[in-house]
This record gives structure tokens, C-alpha cells and sequence, in this order.
């Protein structure tokens, strides 16, 4: 079950239970530029703050299928159908709601793919460390993106420069009316790094700024044509020795 | 409609936001996350929790 967490005594953190879902629906009238953000973290799933030891492989290599809920994601759904979905996650290929590809694994990483610290927890795809963004549409993949935007979390904050991961989306379409559904995703793209910042602060102060002036270096999907517009925000970490915190989330409508 | 000067001269409509940062909410476990409203015309509905 999902519990409040006094991080360091004070700050209050939401950390989901074992492979529980968070769904918050949002209303943000006829946007047209719609900037999501977090601040991210985890932890142990018997611990509330021990963030060491988290290695996991759900599945048997080679290449087993894999059902929706043993993948990592966190964006956008929406609540008609729950079958589209734009944001991170470690499905290599196939749609959300379906058996796909290949074991799930959080891994101990450096800022990129490689190991040349153990600074970062990643969740990744057996098939490949390259790909983290999503457009998916019922049976559809609409869209996959490419290597630059890959997720990392701290497993050692002063080596990662704080515990918590600042990661954002922005989403924008033509107009609320009669291209509703046409949909483009950006991200900011770095060298096998999509992650804004690492603090110890994650305030919602900061959250604010960094969607307000988002990342000028990015990472750009679609505009793809969805089934259904994008009304929740999902979050979702599949994993049996660790849970997902969020210390802040918000939105920040700017057209 | 708000504008927001971002260094240099840079320039974004701020139509609305809305944030959780979770400091309304008691230590201990939780079912709901509540409805909030932000700026605007932005707001969240009741956030919910869903073993899978």
C-alpha cells in the first residue's frame, strides 16, 4: 500500500506500494503545451530509505514475454481505455497492455549505460539499454524513441549529486479541437541521459522553474495521431525489491 | 495570462499549473492522493492506487 514517508525527518514523499499503480487524472483545459515533471527516487521495497541494493530481473533470459505489469512506465495515459500512453518506459517493443519482449531489469549504471560508477539504479530491457520513450496506442507502438533519454535514479547521492531525479515531458498539439489527438512528446536528450537534474531540495520551487524553461537540448516524438487524448498521469515500477518515491510532481501549462 | 521571463529575454505563456508536493498529507499509508487545484484552469482529480 502506498504510504507518506518524512524523508530526513521533514519532507514529505510519496512511495508507492510493491508494483502498485498511481493514477492522477489532470484538467488542464484545451492545452496546447503541456510540460509534466518529477521528482524521483527509490527505495528499498521492505525500507523506506535505503537506496542500495536493488539489482532485479523479472523474467528468465533468454527473451521471455512479459506482461504490462512487469514493465516500468511513468507519463501520460488516458482514462477511456487506459490502452495509449506516452512517457518512459522500459518496454522494448510491443503496446502496454499486451505480453512484450525480453526480461525487465533495473540495473546498477553510471549517468549513461555503462558501469564505470555504481552512482544510478536504470531501468532497462534485456534487448537493449537504448530506448526509453513511448508512444503506444492500443496494439500500436506510435512511436519509440532513440538513444539520449534513458532514466537514472541515485543509489549513491553524494556520487549522483542528491537522491532524488528531476525527469519532465512536454507534450504539445496543434489545437484542442479538431487535432486533439495529434500529440508531440519532447524530452531532454544528453549522452544516454534524459534526467534534468540530481538534488537533495526537491522542491516544487525548482520543479517549477525547469518546466518553465525546459531543456533546449531534446529529444522530439511524433506529432503521432492517438486514439484518445491523454487525461492521467501514470506512474508505475514493476519491480519486487524496490519501490518508486516521488517527492514532487506538477504541470505547467504554457499554451 | 501570465508571461514568465526566463533569462535573456526569453518569454513563455503561463496559462496555469498545478504541483503536489505531498506536505498536506500525515506520515503513514495513504489510499487517496486528493483532488487539488492550481493556477488557472489546471488542476488534478482524486489520484488513486492500483496493485497490478
Amino acid at each position: 500500500m502506498a504510504k507518506i514517508f518524512l524523508k530526513g525527518g521533514t519532507e514529505h514523499t510519496l512511495i508507492l506500494g510493491v508494483r502498485e499503480a498511481y493514477y492522477q487524472p489532470f484538467f488542464a483545459t484545451n492545452w496546447t503545451d503541456l510540460r509534466i515533471g518529477f521528482f524521483l527516487s527509490v527505495t528499498q521495497a521492505g525500507a523506506d530509505d535505503t537506496i542500495t541494493g536493488l539489482t532485479e530481473e523479472v523474467g528468465t533470459p533468454p527473451l521471455p514475454m512479459l506482461p504490462s505489469s512487469d514493465r516500468f512506465a511513468l507519463g501520460i495515459i488516458d482514462s477511456a481505455t487506459g490502452r495509449t500512453f506516452c512517457g518512459y518506459s522500459n518496454i522494448w517493443t510491443g503496446p502496454l497492455n499486451v505480453s512484450t519482449i525480453g526480461t525487465s531489469k533495473l540495473v546498477s549504471s553510471d549517468g549513461g549505460i555503462t558501469t564505470s560508477n555504481a552512482f544510478f539504479w536504470r531501468p532497462t530491457n534485456e534487448v537493449s539499454d537504448l530506448f526509453s520513450l513511448r508512444f503506444l496506442d492500443g496494439n500500436v507502438i506510435r512511436g519509440r524513441g532513440g538513444d539520449g533519454s534513458q532514466l537514472h535514479l541515485p543509489q549513491d547521492t553524494v556520487g549522483a549529486g542528491g537522491y532524488a531525479t528531476l525527469v519532465a515531458m512536454r507534450f504539445q498539439r496543434p489545437n484542442a479541437t479538431g487535432q486533439a489527438r495529434v500529440i508531440t512528446m519532447t524530452v531532454k536528450q544528453g549522452t544516454h541521459s534524459g534526467d534534468i537534474l540530481y538534488t537533495s531540495t526537491p522542491t516544487q520551487a525548482i520543479l517549477e522553474t525547469n518546466l518553465e524553461s525546459f531543456p533546449t537540448t531534446v529529444q522530439q516524438l511524433g506529432p503521432v495521431e492517438l486514439s484518445q487524448v491523454p487525461d492521467t498521469l501514470y506512474a508505475y515500477w514493476p519491480f519486487h525489491n524496490s519501490r518508486l518515491r516521488i517527492h514532487c510532481y506538477g504541470f505547467v501549462k504554457s499554451g | 495570462m501570465a508571461q514568465v521571463r526566463l533569462g535573456k529575454g526569453i518569454f513563455i505563456k503561463l496559462d496555469g499549473e498545478c504541483f503536489e508536493d505531498f506536505e498536506t498529507y500525515p506520515a503513514g499509508a495513504i489510499d487517496t492522493i486528493n483532488n487539488r487545484t492550481g493556477t488557472g484552469d489546471c488542476s488534478v482529480g482524486d489520484g488513486t492506487f492500483v496493485p497490478r
